[in-house]
């Protein structure tokens, strides 16, 4: 199969970090868990910014990482998108100029790029923000911003760290219908990492359960709904306790 | 009434600043403020522009300009990288990292004339390095235009370095991961992030720089001696004039006070503000 192939193995002091995961083009793989579980880890392994001590990440036909050979594709060279939890926009470039960042980087013609950025806001709805800079824009429009900067480069894949999660929850239910659409239109393969269980339910195919380093369970979102390889899964969907005593009140 | 006057007691208390404190505070404030009123007062204004037009004031003002605008330019081509390694190094053995940064801030707590005799030991024809300047290219450095230059880069520098790298570690580097996954290549998150990012703090140690050079005294003098048109600095001009025409003395003052006030107003939210970049 194309998209997504990784096999990932990240020893760190006291901490390994053990994960495969295989996501199609066009499917979105959730990846939950407590905090310290390897969720960012993983994801910055798969963007390039943390180099594996073993294992293989493919992405197509492109071999991206293969630590017994010695090959690391450095992050500028992947093209995967990402969407960072604070953004991460340049706080110096106006919303325009931030979308239009990564196909300058890319050697694209100014006018060209920014042609396209200015069409990628217009997409997410917020054509009329593009002048400011981050500092001014609000919290949903600063998301669909770096949404809109990770996606102008049409990455064949998409790394989602907590994209929701600074948002009020009155503008997290929109910006997710948001991100929720562009997901569907996107042909790549997105790994999201959230602890927001309306995440999962809406945005993934298939959810991976990662604690202290390690898989222990992955399917999907029904299935690990109805049944939670531990309590924290459980509580995170708040799956209703078998016998509950008091369930009329 | 009663509450009027119990409102204002809280008032009081609530600023906590002891009566006697009051006293002393204007007190410390009249000590930094009253010189300059005086300078101010004993300024010939009505001679100011025959006196700045004067080929002694003239020239030692065009030396001064010019040597403090190259020391900060040097100040800032070769402070930016050292302060990037210093702000970078947060991965190196912290013994080497506190020594290093501590070499880097020693001018700031020299007295420039130690400066100045360490240059003279160094650069002078007899110097460790100066010997050679002389045997291999004939260059002598001591008692030129250059000397002031290398005095004041040597004092004024540290101020960039600290500017600079106090910038660089406000700065958030996961902005350059950000970049990067962007497919910018490192000279590119060099010029489009990091350094516009940096750019304030670059600008206010760049000032601090100039208004430091252009005061520098003690090494120069020391190291650059006291040549008309050469090396003698408005610092200098100043000092001398004021035996021999204090008129002159005062004039120079002004002109440096008022260049000094120029950098306070220039850097009135950064450096008034607590310095913060």
């Amino acid at each position: 199969m194309t998209g997504l192939e990784a096999s990932i193995a990240v020893q760190r002091d006291d901490f390994r970090l053990d994960i495969s995961l295989a996501v199609a083009p066009g499917a979105v793989t959730a990846i939950v868990g407590p905090n310290g579980s390897g969720k960012t880890t993983t994801l910055r392994a798969l963007a390039g910014l943390t180099r594996l001590t073993a294992g293989r990440i493919l992405l197509g036909s492109r071999t991206l990482d293969d630590e017994p050979a010695g090959v690391h594709v450095v992050t500028a060279r992947r093209n995967s998108g990402v969407v960072f939890q604070d953004y991460l926009l340049f706080p110096h470039l106006s919303a325009l100029e931030n979308v239009a960042f990564g196909l300058i980087a890319r050697h694209q013609p100014k006018a060209v790029s920014l042609r396209a950025a200015r069409e990628w806001l217009a997409r997410l709805g917020i054509e009329d923000v593009a002048g400011r800079r981050p500092a001014q824009l609000s919290g949903g429009q600063a998301q669909r911003v770096a949404l809109a900067r990770a996606l102008a480069l049409e990455p064949p894949l998409l790394l989602l760290d907590e994209p929701l999660a600074a948002l009020d929850a009155g503008t997290r239910v929109e910006v997710r219908a948001t991100l929720a659409a562009e997901l569907g239109r996107y042909g790549g393969s997105t790994v999201l990492v959230t602890h927001d269980p309306s995440d999962v339910v809406d945005l993934a195919d298939e959810i991976v359960v990662l604690d202290r380093g390690a898989v222990i369970q992955r399917g999907s979102a029904p299935e690990v709904v109805e049944s939670p390889a531990s309590p924290w899964i459980a509580g995170l969907f708040n799956t209703p306790p078998r016998r509950s005593p008091n369930l009329n009140e | 009434m009663p509450v009027s006057s119990r409102s204002r007691r809280r008032d009081r208390r609530s600023s906590g600043i002891p009566a006697v404190f009051w006293v002393i505070a204007a007190i410390a404030l009249a000590f930094l403020v009253l010189p300059l009123v005086a300078l101010l007062l004993q300024v010939p204004w009505g001679q100011l522009g025959q006196l700045i037009g004067a080929p002694e004031i003239g020239q030692s003002l065009g030396l001064s300009l010019e040597a403090a605008v190259i020391s900060t330019a040097l100040s800032v081509v070769l402070g930016v990288p050292l302060a990037w390694v210093l702000a970078r190094s947060a991965d190196w053995n912290p013994i080497i990292r506190r020594v290093l940064r501590s070499l880097v801030v020693v001018p700031l707590v020299l007295p420039p004339v130690v400066g100045g005799v360490a240059l003279l030991l160094l650069l002078g024809r007899r110097g460790l390095l100066g010997q050679y300047l002389d045997a291999w290219f004939g260059v002598e450095l001591p008692f030129t235009t250059p000397a002031v230059v290398i005095s004041e880069t040597f004092v004024a520098m540290p101020f960039l370095i600290l500017a600079v790298e106090g910038a660089l570690r406000a700065a958030d580097r996961r902005l350059e991961d950000a970049a990067e996954t962007l497919g910018a290549s490192r000279w590119m998150i060099l010029r489009r992030v990091t350094l516009p990012l940096i750019a304030p703090g670059v600008a206010a140690g760049a000032v601090l720089s100039f208004a430091r050079a252009l005061g520098e005294f003690g090494a120069t003098i020391t190291f650059a001696g006291n040549f008309p048109g050469v090396t003698r600095t408005m610092p200098i001009a100043a000092y001398l004039a004021l035996e021999t025409n204090p008129a002159a003395a005062y004039v120079i003052s002004l002109v440096l006070l008022v260049v000094s006030i120029g950098v306070l107003f220039g850097l009135r939210d950064r450096w008034v503000g607590g310095f913060r970049a």
